[in-house]
């Protein structure tokens, strides 16, 4: 989309010495366009395709994989943030342009004649030192509410409007809430199901403590709502199928063929029998009701008898929700109805059909203790929902990350601040010329909280010098008040991002400045190493 | 309860595309709207096609999911054109969208950067689609302004159906998506278990007793591996029959920072690997081209006789692959139909002692003269009825299974009545009462140690545009038969009756053994890529083992 295509992609049998350049030059593009995404204040980007398709982002990462990138230096920075967002979820707007601005610190001193071999090896010292700094820096914190909500709220802010990120903070804090164990570990993502529908306002997004699908019962006459209900969740074929070992040469008359098909009907029929008598103990005369959750596929034939007493039929469940439904209600998902039994199955207090245009939404709701739930986003169109999901992602994420590393990080810039006004007592210590390495790398730092200031209308320089004055003299951590463009302490604002987060992004960033320094290993591109 | 049994096609790579727009084009051109004709009931097209609701709208869209690369659906959205189409109200000036659209959003607006591509122009056939209803007597040169697929589509999609990979990207000369290892790899992309799989088990739900999956897949290019691991998930997750069209296009690009001896090799290895996993994964499967090698020079364009194709033209070689899966296919898509022409009993009575390949034959048109009846032609005709269209396939006429398709010929065109047969009644096909019958006697006494089965339908094929019936030559008459009276001029073909057959034999032990004897030669340490993309080394010698034992079971142990 953008204009990443300013380079032939052939450049990449570049001779080393322009290959530098032309590695730099890239790197800067990409920082360009990214770089008024980051923070709260950031410029949202509405992106039309050539047929009109729109997408609206303020993810790095988002907005990466929306460009056409054909050069191989900002295909491997993409692939940075890639792995930057697979491992943590966030950072990868920071990650672009920390690398960008790694690159364009050494090309400083790279004019001046110093080896870019001694830059990289300055470079990784700086880096084991800033992760060290970080270490002190990390916050420890109780796993409570307001804690969660201090990290999902910065991490939404940074991509929709306060209203709507606060609402979706609790909706994201309270998902994870309701299915974390006692002991705080971090939980299963595939655990919180994020589901769409396409109506009303993105404010009417919820948390539903249960399960929503986004198919129905097949039936015409099967109830749309049911109380009190029995979910018998299973894997077990209801379907009458031929198989292809019927051929011709199988039987020896048409008769025997008839036959044989007529004891497979059997076969299954029996099979919905056995559920049916089941309900008809458990339901019949009380004010109880049951429901089918099948993973498999369920005939118009085997319809017809669950609908005759009843009985609610769902047919080709997700995979993924057999385990869901057992954590939300209860039960187990079972293989077989060979011994079923009343313990099998789960409980929900209600289980109602909701249709929005062709799609049937069935919610399975009022479980005693949902270990599964659904977060049902609501918005008006196609771009709304693509947004929304993105940051209900990014949020759950960061609460997640929260529960791993038990600890957080001041945001609004303090880390970048701190750190680069220790790397630089740092590099007072250092001999030689990896000194200066040292000190571009505390320089590059400061991208983060420069990129904020200009992101929200300040000068870069007059914020990073009253930054660092006040930060020398205060021992709290001081970050940048976007709204004055004073100095301001993130702690007590409850700016926070995740450990991990900030902890990958100086390791990738320094491995991929470091490849792309010494340009004669990237000849092959080796990004294999991204990871970990 | 209706016995119809859904089939749910699916489509990887952009050949797979052309092939499949042509399909689809051919299915709707079949539809009939009028309501006071009887529905011509042979054809049952909800098998293909779902029915769903968009407001008061009742939809008519193939059950079908698509993939390319990004870039390949130019003016097309990503959510298909069957709601609306968004580009021709972005050039209203009195309805400027995006304008309205940054309103809606809750954002500071001096913070919004709109970022937009340059509109793709729609082209004129396209265009003329918006405008008016089929009008089939407008010129669009078709042949020589298609692009790409989107420009000769004629069938609204689902929104569902277009799934657009957003790692590669979409070039006229090369392919960037271009191992069958980097295919494998991109399945574990979250967007095919998020979203593809999801859209799979969507369109699985809404049938009542699906019969199976047709895929048709690039096999020469990265799309392979995909569309293998697509079909080892349906094989897990649903066991029903797969039926596959691995595809070789009859133009190739080269591969990104490949030359072209090197993207042979990738092609080589790529068709192998697709090859050997389809005869684990699939239930069977037809290699198509309009090549007649497609190893490593891919080369030779098939003749067809009564018709001139552009040898290196996608858009009218895909026509023809499509014209053959829509008459194969109507064995198990029928409307009346005994209980035997399922998907399912199609594969077990083709792919018996494993041999899941088999060839492809057709003939486009099928060339019976205007005022003949079948008898006389079957009696006069000499040469070959049906061309190839399997690469490196070869097969004869003894020892063979095979299930033949004629469509477009009715019943009054089998022989004379009584009264008018004269020397025909001498003729032992006289006694046929059916044109399967008839057929199933002529394969009898033209094949050895063989068996036939056939099929044969009434209606022919459409051939309306964007059909690219320019190729057929001036003999063919508009009804698709062979003019009595040669004419210069060529006629404006409407339908034409055609054959196809998918036939196996032991014959296809030699193209097995000689893909294994090219792919056995490849030094794989020299095509780094395909190690870069995951695959060990351990995996190719699996591989060549896995051809070499497939291809035993086409060895003549056993009376076929
Ligand atoms: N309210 C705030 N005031 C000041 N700085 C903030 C505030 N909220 C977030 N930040 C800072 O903004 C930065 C994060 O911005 P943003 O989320 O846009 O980019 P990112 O995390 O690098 O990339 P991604 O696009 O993946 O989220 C962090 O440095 C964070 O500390
Ligand atoms: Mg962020």
């Amino acid at each position: 989309m953008a204009a990443i295509s300013l380079l032939n992609p052939k450049a990449e049998f570049a001779r080393a010495a322009q290959a530098l350049s032309v590695n730099i030059t890239a790197s800067k593009g990409i920082q360009d366009v990214m770089k008024t995404n980051l923070g709260p204040k950031g410029t949202l980007k509405m992106l039309v395709s050539g047929a009109g398709d729109i997408k609206i982002t303020k993810d790095g990462n988002v907005l990466l994989h929306e460009m056409q990138i054909q050069h191989p230096t900002a295909s491997l920075i993409a692939r940075a943030s890639t792995a930057q967002d697979d491992i943590t979820g966030d950072g990868t707007t920071s990650t672009v342009l920390l690398i960008g601005e790694l690159l364009k610190q050494a090309e400083l001193y790279i004019a001046e004649g110093l080896h870019p071999r001694i830059i990289t090896e300055g470079y990784d010292q700086a880096r084991l030192q800033a992760l060290k700094i970080l270490d002190d820096m990390k916050r420890p914190v109780e796993i409570n509410r307001k804690n969660l909500q201090d990290i999902a709220r910065t991490a939404l802010r940074t991509k929709l409007n306060n209203q709507l990120a606060d609402l979706l903070t609790d909706v994201c804090v309270d998902a994870i809430l309701t299915i974390k164990k006692d002991d705080d570990k971090s939980v299963d993502l595939h655990m919180v199901e994020i589901m769409e529908m396409q109506h009303k306002s993105a404010t009417d997004t919820q948390l539903v403590k249960g399960i929503v699908m986004d198919h129905g019962s097949r039936h015409p006459d099967m109830p749309k709502r049911l109380e009190n209900a029995y979910i018998l969740t299973c894997n077990v074929s209801m379907e009458y199928e031929k198989t292809e070992v019927n051929s011709g040469f199988f039987y020896k008359t048409a008769e025997e063929r008839e036959h044989f098909v007529l004891a497979e009907r059997d076969f299954i029929i029996q099979r919905v029998q056995k559920v049916i008598e089941l309900k008809k103990k458990l339901c019949d005369g009380t004010n109880k009701s049951f429901v089918v959750i099948n993973q498999k596929g369920i005939d118009p034939n085997s319809l017809d008898l669950l609908a005759k007493e009843g009985i609610m039929a769902l047919r080709r469940a997700k995979r993924r929700n057999m385990e869901r439904l057992a954590l939300a209600c209860g039960g187990l998902a079972l293989n077989s109805f060979d011994d079923i039994k009343e313990e099998h199955l789960g409980f929900a207090g209600v289980v109602y059909e909701h249709v929005l245009g062709e799609t049937k939404y069935t919610f399975v709701e009022d479980c005693k203790v949902p270990q599964s739930v659904t977060i049902l986003m609501k918005g008006p169109n196609k771009h709304t929902l693509h947004q929304i999901k993105d940051a209900v992602r990014d949020g759950l994420r960061a609460i997640n990350n929260t529960l791993d590393d038990k600890c957080l990080i001041p945001g609004a810039g303090s880390f970048e601040i701190h750190a680069n006004l220790k790397l630089r007592d740092h590099a007072r210590t250092v001999k030689g010329k990896t000194r200066l390495a040292i000190q571009a790398y505390a320089d590059a730092l400061l991208v983060i909280p420069k990129t904020l200031a200009v992101n929200s209308g300040f000068d870069s320089q007059d914020t990073i010098v009253k930054l660092q004055e006040e930060a020398e003299l205060s021992t709290d951590p001081i970050g940048l008040d976007l709204s004055t463009g004073e100095p301001c302490k993130p702690v007590d604002l409850g700016i926070f991002d995740n450990y991990i987060v900030k902890k990958q992004i100086l390791n990738s960033c320094t491995v991929i400045a470091t490849n792309l320094l010494l340009v004669d290993e990237i000849m092959r591109a080796g990004m294999s190493s991204l990871k970990g | 309860m209706s016995n119809t049994k859904e089939i749910i096609t699916l489509q990887f790579g952009n050949y797979a595309n052309f092939v499949g727009t042509h399909f689809w084009n051919a299915q709707e051109h079949s539809f009939n709207y009028d309501p006071d004709v009887e529905e011509p009931a042979e054809i049952n097209h909800d098998v293909l096609f779902r029915e769903g609701k968009f407001f008061k709208n009742i939809t008519f869209t193939p059950r079908m999911l698509l993939l390319d690369c990004k870039g390949s659906l130019k003016y097309i959205k990503e959510s298909g054109n069957l709601y609306s189409n968004i580009s021709l109200e972005r050039n209203n000036p009195e309805k400027n969208l995006l304008d309205q659209v940054i309103h809606t959003i809750d954002w500071d607006e001096e913070n919004i950067e709109v970022m937009e591509s340059e509109e793709i122009p729609m082209t004129d056939y396209q265009r003329s689609l918006m405008e008016t209803d089929d009008d089939d007597e407008k010129i669009f040169d078709l042949k020589s302004s298609v692009q790409n697929w989107p420009d000769f589509m004629y069938t609204r999609y689902h929104p569902r159906s277009i799934n657009i990979i957003k790692d590669y990207e979409y070039h006229n000369d090369i392919s960037t998506l271009d191992t069958f290892s980097a295919g494998l790899q991109l399945w574990n992309n979250p967007f095919f278990e998020d979203d593809y799989c999801d859209k799979i088990r969507m369109y699985i739900e809404e049938c009542d007793q699906s019969q199976g999956f047709q895929t048709i897949f690039d096999s020469i290019d990265g799309f392979s591996g995909v569309a293998i691991k697509c079909m080892e998930y349906l094989e897990d997750e649903y066991s029903k029959s797969i039926l596959a069209f691995p595809l070789i296009p009859n133009r190739t690009k080269t591969f990104q920072f490949a030359d072209e001896g090197m993207s042979e090799t990738i092609r080589l290895v790529n068709l192998a690997f697709s090859y050997a996993k389809l005869s684990e994964h699939s239930s069977l499967f037809i290699p198509l081209s309009t090549m007649e090698r497609g190893w490593r020079n891919i080369g030779e364009p098939r003749k067809f006789p009564n018709m001139s194709y552009e040898s290196d033209n996608l858009y009218h070689s895909s026509s023809i692959l499509s014209s053959f899966i829509d008459t194969m296919s109507l064995q198990y898509r029928l409307r009346e139909h005994s209980s035997q022409n399922y998907l399912s009993n199609f594969c077990a009575q083709m792919n018996t002692y494993g041999r899941k390949m088999c060839g492809g034959k057709t003939s486009l048109p099928f060339p019976m003269q205007e005022k003949e009846d079948l008898i006389e032609f079957l009696d006069k005709f000499d040469g070959d009825l049906m061309q190839s269209i399997s690469p490196n396939v070869k097969i004869g006429t003894d020892r063979i299974v095979q299930h033949v398709t004629l469509r477009g010929l009715s019943k009054t065109r089998l022989k004379k009545p009584l009264e008018k047969a004269k020397d025909q009644m001498k003729m032992a096909a006289y006694k046929c009462t059916s044109i399967s019958e008839m057929l199933q006697l002529y394969f009898q006494c033209n094949t050895y140690a063989s068996l036939s089965h056939v099929a044969a339908v009434g209606s022919p094929l459409q051939v309306k545009l964007p059909f690219p019936k320019e190729f057929f030559d001036s003999r063919i008459a508009s009804n698709g038969f062979l003019r009595e009276f040669q004419s210069e001029e060529k006629a404006n073909v409407r339908e034409v009756p055609i054959m196809t057959a998918v036939q196996n034999s032991s014959e296809l032990a030699n193209t097995l053994e000689n893909l294994h004897t090219h792919v056995e030669r490849v030094k794989l340490a020299k095509v780094p890529r395909f190690s870069d993309s995951g695959l060990e080394k351990e995996e190719y010698k699996e591989l060549l083992e896995q051809l070499l034992v497939f291809k035993e079971q086409y060895d003549e142990n056993s009376f076929l």
